[in-house]
């Protein structure tokens, strides 16, 4: 049996935490909702999705160049210190024959949080401006974001498992730079970006045309 | 697109009813999953727990290096535990660790069980603990199965140069300093190291040093009672007939000092060492070639006049050999008899006498009254007429003041006579005394009037002789007769006797009496001159 | 009241709501262990899973076990001419800390140990007293935030993190994996299993029933 699809319209909700699609009852739809199951607060759509998720990669992208400027640690060996961004830690593992690791954290650290920022960036503006772009690819698009995103923070790992085991005194010894601050910074910023931003948007741009 | 319902339904014909589809309750194979995990998970706390040894603590002076967590304790330097924490007392006195160690290892954790920490350090010839430059500090035990169980030790700051398992004996040495042995100096044994100092401190008079040496098996049995041990830093040059002999050690112990011992060949038969035998320590190879004498007595001495030429140091002999030496020369004003005293403080080796048992009391000589009873005194010589230097002069004298020993403040006080070359001066002056005694004037004078008298006698005898051949005989005897006279009366003033020469022997001595009372008159005067004022004082 | 048995959607038409595109349908009936995809989006629905307390109770509980044998057992140890360093999961983090990183240690600290601890007890909190019909309260408060906090736990990132920090030191020392290590790798597709198998909608309405 096919289920009909109902587009949402105004007279259904659904709770955010635990699903329930609910109806709003006409007088009840300017106020402020509560779950019926759950409690938690009901927003037909995320509240101020695009100026927070715009606000949030603005904050993000600042972040993101003291992020690769600055290096992420710095390996101090029989007082020799070499430091390390996050470009030249790709460079170092490639030269050094690991090119499958150089691999995984340039697609990790540099690819990842670059297809974020301009990602989440180019579907909010596909909302802003009403486009009825091919809304599958983009609700793909924000769904590889957000199921991607968090492996961008391979390197921040990378970086603390270091610090944790090479603590050899003066034989070697490894310490987190300003650059993981703003590393981990840009991947925090990002998460929540895409979690506020509210793909139903896309959406809703395509009913709007339809109805 | 939305799955396919898949739900069975039993398509029957007929009566047969339909199934319907109950909730089987089973349990799912998926509670193997926790069961496992769970078993696992208790094995692993079950292991771990009884994997944990003991946990111990001990305090140091000081963390330095001792990192919580990461600090090993090694044995042999086989890993056997790790400190757990390192945190200050409650009266921030010391530092307080807590470690854990391996399991078996509680039987050796006894309170002869020693800790210290092992840090690179440049000491006693050695650099040790270099490795602890890159792999950290850690601190090393040395387990004891001796003893009660312990579970809070005190560490030591140093490590202990004895390790209890390590065989060997530790022996006692005397020596008036340290000079550059240090703990840790290397003892040698033909230029071979074969242990180490392992303590030095003071004896229990505080006068000398009392320093403790370990020596490694097999060759602590090569120490018998007659080895010599002596502070080997420094170079032994040695003048010989042959010229400058240099007998130069180790770098190391000329850096670091050491101490070098031989056994040689003696008159005394060389035994076992005894338990409590402390050897002396020389400050030199030479030293140790003469004989040495471990028991000393003390003495005082006072002699009258001055001790000039007599100094720390000075020998003091007994009929030319020496016996011992003079420790110190006081000068000591006692107010009550506004006196001068001089002390002299010697030291004897009653060794060299033969006398080789020691008596409980060092003091007591035994036979040491008798001598001084027979006469053994002691007299000031000058031993180099001409640098002045003296020595006292042991030996048993005749005719020697009876005198006894006294017990002084501190040490016994010896009798005394006067000094040989006092002896002659005063011989001398005696003689000198008896000679002026002689009325040599007088005698002089008599002998005149008795050639004289003699002559006259001759020229008559002469005379006679001229007018001999009448009278001679007759005359002759006369002559004789007179002559005889003469000279008996010469002989009489001569002769000691003869109340001339008595009364000129009286008035000399008087006159001497009075010279001396005048002497003695005129030292006093000088003084105490007021006194030809007010008179005598006293 | 009495549970559910077996889903009858003829009996019941319940609505279901797509996240993504917010499309209403009926909720369709889908065989265990198969899942509802949204029609115009293609975002999952729902997973369905009868036993779902069951097994994914079963998961959550050796998933704390492992968890537990994660954090107190050492992870890696590192060894360079005879020092050995050793580490525990939370040894990145007060390294980090030490170091004055305090928001990068936060970060790690919160996406490697607090979230799947708050995970792994939310869950157990919430599905034991349904299997074992225990007395409870507080589910429904309680449950709401386990997509918030799923969001955050990055376990399995960190895995990768640590394969990458492994093979980077792996010419420089020996590395000795330690038991943690082994919990932590089996930890990760436990928890994953649990929530795949967590039919959420079904433990809703369990916790519906009961409350």
């Amino acid at each position: 049996m096919t289920a009909s699809v109902l587009p949402a319209g105004m007279a259904h909700a659904q709770c955010h935490a635990c699903s329930l699609v609910m109806t709003i009852p006409e007088e009840a739809r300017e106020s402020r909702l509560g779950c019926s199951r759950c409690g938690t607060v009901v927003h037909r759509r995320k509240p101020n999705s695009l100026s927070r998720t715009m606000a949030l990669l603005l904050a993000a992208v600042i972040c993101y160049v003291p992020a690769n400027v600055y290096p992420i640690m710095a390996i101090t060996s029989f007082g020799k210190v070499q430091s390390d961004t996050i470009f030249s830690g790709v460079i170092y593992l490639f030269v050094h024959g690991m090119w499958p690791l150089a691999l995984i954290v340039f697609v990790a650290s540099i690819i990842v949080p670059t297809m974020k920022l301009i990602g989440l960036t180019a579907l909010v503006i596909s909302i802003r401006r009403r486009s009825q772009w091919r809304p599958q690819e983009r609700a793909r698009l924000y769904r590889t974001i957000e199921t991607v995103g968090r492996w961008s923070m391979v390197d921040v790992y990378v970086v603390t498992i270091l610090v944790a085991l090479v603590h050899l005194g003066s034989i070697a010894s490894v310490e987190a730079q300003t650059g993981a601050f703003f590393f981990g910074a840009v991947v925090v910023l990002t998460l929540l970006a895409a979690q506020s931003f509210d793909p139903r948007l896309i959406w809703d741009s395509i009913e709007d045309n339809d109805e | 697109m939305s799955e396919e319902n898949e739900m069975a339904e039993p398509r029957g014909e007929g009566a047969a009813p339909r199934a319907v589809v109950l909730d089987r309750a089973r349990i799912s194979v998926v509670w193997l999953i926790p069961l496992l995990a769970a078993v696992v998970g208790i094995y692993l706390a079950y292991s771990a727990w009884m994997e944990q040894g003991p946990t111990i603590t001990i305090t140091f002076e000081s963390g330095e290096g001792l990192v919580a967590g990461k600090t090993k304790l090694k044995h042999k330097k086989v890993e056997i535990g790790l400190v757990e924490s390192v945190r200050l007392a409650d009266d921030l006195s010391h530092v307080v660790v807590t470690a854990t160690l391996a399991t078996g290892l509680s039987q050796y954790l006894t309170e002869k069980t020693r800790f210290w920490v092992v840090r690179a350090q440049v000491s006693a010839g050695q650099i040790t603990g270099l490795d602890t430059v890159l792999s950290g500090v850690y601190i090393a035990v040395d387990p004891s199965d001796e003893g009660s169980r312990a579970r809070r030790f005190v560490g030591l700051e140093k490590a202990p140069i004895i390790m209890s398992d390590k065989p060997g004996t530790i022996f006692s040495l005397r020596a008036k300093d340290l000079g550059s042995v240090d703990v840790g100096s290397p003892v040698y044994y033909r230029w071979l190291r074969v242990g180490q100092v392992a303590a030095a401190g003071f004896d229990e008079s505080g006068d000398a040093v009392v320093v403790q040496i370990f020596i490694e098996a097999p060759h602590d049995q090569r120490v018998r009672s007659t080895t010599r041990f002596w502070n080997a830093s420094g170079f032994d040059a040695t003048v010989t007939a042959d010229g400058i002999q240099i007998d130069t050690p180790s770098l190391v112990s000329m850096l670091v000092g050491g101490i070098a011992f031989e056994t040689p060949a003696t008159m005394t038969v060389a035994r076992d060492v005894p338990i409590d035998m402390i050897f002396e320590l020389y400050p030199n190879k030479q030293a140790t070639r003469q004989p040495r004498y471990r028991w000393k007595s003390r003495f005082i001495l006072y002699f009258e006049g001055s001790v000039a030429g007599l100094s720390r140091g000075s020998s003091v002999e007994f009929r030319g050999i020496k016996i011992g030496e003079v420790l110190a020369v006081h000068l000591v004003f006692d107010s009550k008899t506004n006196d001068f005293s001089i002390p002299i403080v010697i030291e004897i080796e009653p060794e060299r006498f033969g006398l080789v048992d020691e008596p409980e009391d060092r003091d007591a000589l035994p036979g040491l009254h008798d001598m001084v009873a027979r006469g053994f005194r002691a007299r000031l010589s000058t031993s180099s007429l001409l640098t002045g230097k003296k020595v006292i002069d042991f030996d048993f004298i005749m005719d020697a003041e009876p005198g006894e020993i006294r017990m002084g403040e501190r040490y016994p006080v010896l009798p005394t006579a006067a000094g040989g070359f006092d002896a002659i001066t005063n011989r001398i002056t005696r003689i000198v005394e008896k000679v002026d005694r002689i009325p040599i004037e007088s005698i002089g004078q008599n002998l005149e009037e008795v050639l004289i008298g003699l002559s006259g006698t001759l020229g008559e005898f002469e005379a006679l002789a001229g007018s001999a051949n009448e009278n001679l005989v007759p005359r002759l005897s006369a002559a004789l007769a007179k002559l005889e006279d003469t000279l008996g009366s010469a002989d009489s003033m001569i002769s000691p006797e003869s109340p001339m020469a008595q009364d000129l022997e009286r008035l000399l001595r008087d006159l001497a009496k009075a010279a001396e009372s005048i002497r003695s008159l005129a030292e006093r005067l000088e003084e105490h001159p007021e006194e030809l004022l007010r008179g005598k004082s006293k | 009241m009495p549970r559910d048995g077996p889903f009858e959607p003829r009996i019941q038409v319940r609505l279901v709501g797509c996240h993504e595109c917010d499309a209403v349908v009926e909720e369709p009936f889908v065989p265990d262990g198969g899942s509802a995809i949204c029609g115009r989006c293609g975002g999952t629905l729902f997973r369905r899973q009868r036993q779902t307390v069951e097994i994914t109770l079963a998961l959550s509980i050796s998933g704390a076990i492992l968890f537990v044998v994660a954090n107190v057992y050492p992870f890696l140890a590192f060894e360079l001419q005879g020092q050995v360093a050793q580490t525990t999961l939370r040894s990145g983090v007060s390294a980090l800390w030490g170091q004055g990183q305090y928001a990068v240690a936060g970060l790690v600290l919160v996406t490697t140990i607090l979230a799947p601890a708050c995970q792994l007890a939310l869950l157990l909190f919430v599905l034991a007293p349904i299997q074992f019909k225990w007395r409870s309260r507080g589910g429904i408060r309680v449950f709401r935030w386990l997509g918030r906090i799923r969001a955050w736990s990055m376990m399995e990132v960190f895995l990768i993190g640590i394969l990458v920090a492994l093979v980077k030191l792996s010419d420089m020392a020996d590395i000795v994996p330690g038991l943690a290590l082994w919990a932590f790798a089996l930890l990760i597709p436990i928890l994953a299993g649990a929530l795949v198998f967590l039919d959420a909608e079904l433990v809703w309405r369990e916790l519906e029933a009961v409350e």
